[in-house]
């Protein structure tokens, strides 16, 4: 017997877990399919931050909103992972970039982000333990941080409990499509059908569409995380870098204690556009991470002088050409794209289930979506 | 001969031959039973070469340092977590 369903939502990571509970908590009938296992791609390796500043300017009511979401989702989820507002500091280690870091806080105050500058000496009061030299910080005190795991289980036990039925370790092979919209999925075990088909793939989306006839310009970013042994508290914030140059001082690279005691180390490094197979493989963190990790980790916070490394990984996370998400219709009438995170979308991930679920249900979505659709890299793509 | 070192090891004094790891000097004495997990498994040794971290001690006051990659010195303070 065929199974039909009101929507497929193909991969098991943060956005696709998030996209089934709230299409199942609208009352829709769903199946999620999972390659792997539930989590196990990049969402599993997520520093899991929920931040809204010095992000992006036109996604700020979003981040905003979402920010809020997660917090309503700890509540009603029964605090099952790990929500920590922590806030977030943003070292900044030029004089040159105080300007900058002003710049975001002004235009981002009147809309309701609320960060602030803080002197070396008042970063001292909200994180003791950053006595290494810097300039100044930024203070997002509404900034807050997941288990990323355990969030992914949290989502997809929500969507179970509304009805939603899903399998790991079930690869999507194909789309089918027919006289021009979707009828359905098929796997090794079988087919499904449904009107609807929304691929969360993360980095793999893009092989996902090629099924349906849709190319999309999304790529695969190499992002490398190191993990020291348990430690007593010892970073009570989630730190981030704002220089704006490549390397271990750009925006990306974020520091943080999770609560099982493990510091956690994450950049980007320049030139981190990893091969396409990339994605596939377990590569090795690159030495060079190694030994500038550390030493910005011992330059800030001197007291990890001498804690023990105990382990490193590299994910890929999907970038598109303007760095902002793909979310919204493609190809054949009722194709669906999720993807597209750029390295930021555990915090998206409750807006972009929202904008699908409006989508799939016609409605008008109160979020600005026309920065997301797919359609803006036509002209890309096409020859 | 050797010379030997003076270590500290859960609060009594432990001479060891200069040169020796922690964990070399830990499984000498006290077997291959080094700690137990949280949920009472046992741990010791188990790659002795820094790869698997099930040798995790205290030393000078640092949690969760690898016995096996950490050289005995005179004067250290060895904690094996209970
Ligand atoms: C080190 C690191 C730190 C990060 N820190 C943050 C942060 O602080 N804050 C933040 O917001 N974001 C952060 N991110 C980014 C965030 O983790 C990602 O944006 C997010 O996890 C992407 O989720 P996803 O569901 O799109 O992708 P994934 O988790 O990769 O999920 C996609 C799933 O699709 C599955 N799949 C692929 N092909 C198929 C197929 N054919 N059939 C079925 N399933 C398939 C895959 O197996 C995978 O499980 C970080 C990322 C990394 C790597
Ligand atoms: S015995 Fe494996 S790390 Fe020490």
């Amino acid at each position: 017997m065929v199974k039909t369903v009101d929507a497929i939502v193909i991969g098991g990571g943060i956005v696709g877990a998030m996209t089934a509970a709230t299409l199942a908590r609208r009352g829709l009938a769903v199946h999620l399919l999972e390659r792997g296992a539930f989590g196990g791609a990049v969402s599993g390796g997520s520093l899991a931050c929920i931040n809204a500043h010095m992000n992006s300017l036109d996604e700020l009511e979003t981040l905003k909103w979402c920010g809020d979401a997660w917090a309503g989702l700890d509540d009603r989820l029964g605090h099952s992972f790990e929500y920590n507002r922590s806030g977030k500091i943003t070292f900044i280690l030029r004089q040159a970039d105080v300007a900058r870091a002003e710049a975001w806080i002004a235009a981002e105050t009147p809309r309701g982000v609320a960060a602030r500058l803080l002197t070396p000496a008042e970063v001292r009061d909200v994180e003791p333990g950053l006595t290494g030299p810097i300039v100044a910080a930024t203070w997002h005190p509404e900034a807050a941080t997941v288990n990323p795991f355990f969030a992914v289980r949290a989502m997809l036990a929500d969507a179970a409990d509304h009805g939603a039925t899903m399998a790991s370790h079930t690869a999507v092979d194909r789309i089918l499509v027919q006289n021009g919209k979707v009828r359905g999925v098929a796997t090794a075990t079988g087919t499904v059908e449904a009107p609807h088909v929304v691929i969360a793939a993360g980095p793999w989306t893009a092989d996902v569409a090629a099924t349906a006839g849709v190319t999309l310009p999304i790529v695969p970013r190499k992002a490398q995380c190191l993990a020291t042994t348990a430690q007593p508290p010892t970073i009570l914030r989630v730190i981030g870098a704002c220089e704006s140059d490549g390397g271990i001082e750009a925006g990306y690279t974020q520091i943080q204690q999770a609560r099982s005691g493990q510091i956690l180390f994450n950049t980007v490094l320049s030139g981190g556009q990893g091969d396409p197979s990339g994605r596939n493989a377990v590569p090795e963190v690159d030495r060079r991470f190694v030994f500038d990790s550390i030493e910005m980790l011992m330059h800030l916070f001197p007291a990890t002088r001498g804690i023990e490394l105990m382990r490193s990984w590299v994910r890929y996370e999907a970038v598109t050409p303007d760095d902002r998400f793909v979310i919204g219709p493609a190809g054949p009438e009722g194709l669906l794209i999720a993807a597209g995170d750029g390295g930021t979308g555990f915090v998206r991930s409750p807006a972009i289930a929202e904008i699908i679920a409006d989508r799939i249900e016609g409605r008008e979505s109160h979020f600005r979506t026309d920065i997301y659709a797919p359609s803006r890299f036509d002209a890309l793509v096409e020859p | 001969m050797a010379a030997t070192v003076r270590l500290i090891v859960n609060g009594k004094a432990i001479d060891a031959p200069e040169g020796i790891s922690v964990g070399a000097l830990l499984h000498a004495r006290n077997g291959a039973v080094l700690r137990q997990t949280q949920h009472g498994a046992p741990r010791g040794l188990f790659c002795g070469m820094g790869v698997c971290f099930d040798c995790l001690v205290k030393v000078d006051g640092r949690p969760n340092v690898r016995a096996c990659m950490t050289l005995a010195r005179d004067g250290m303070i060895v904690e094996i977590p209970a």
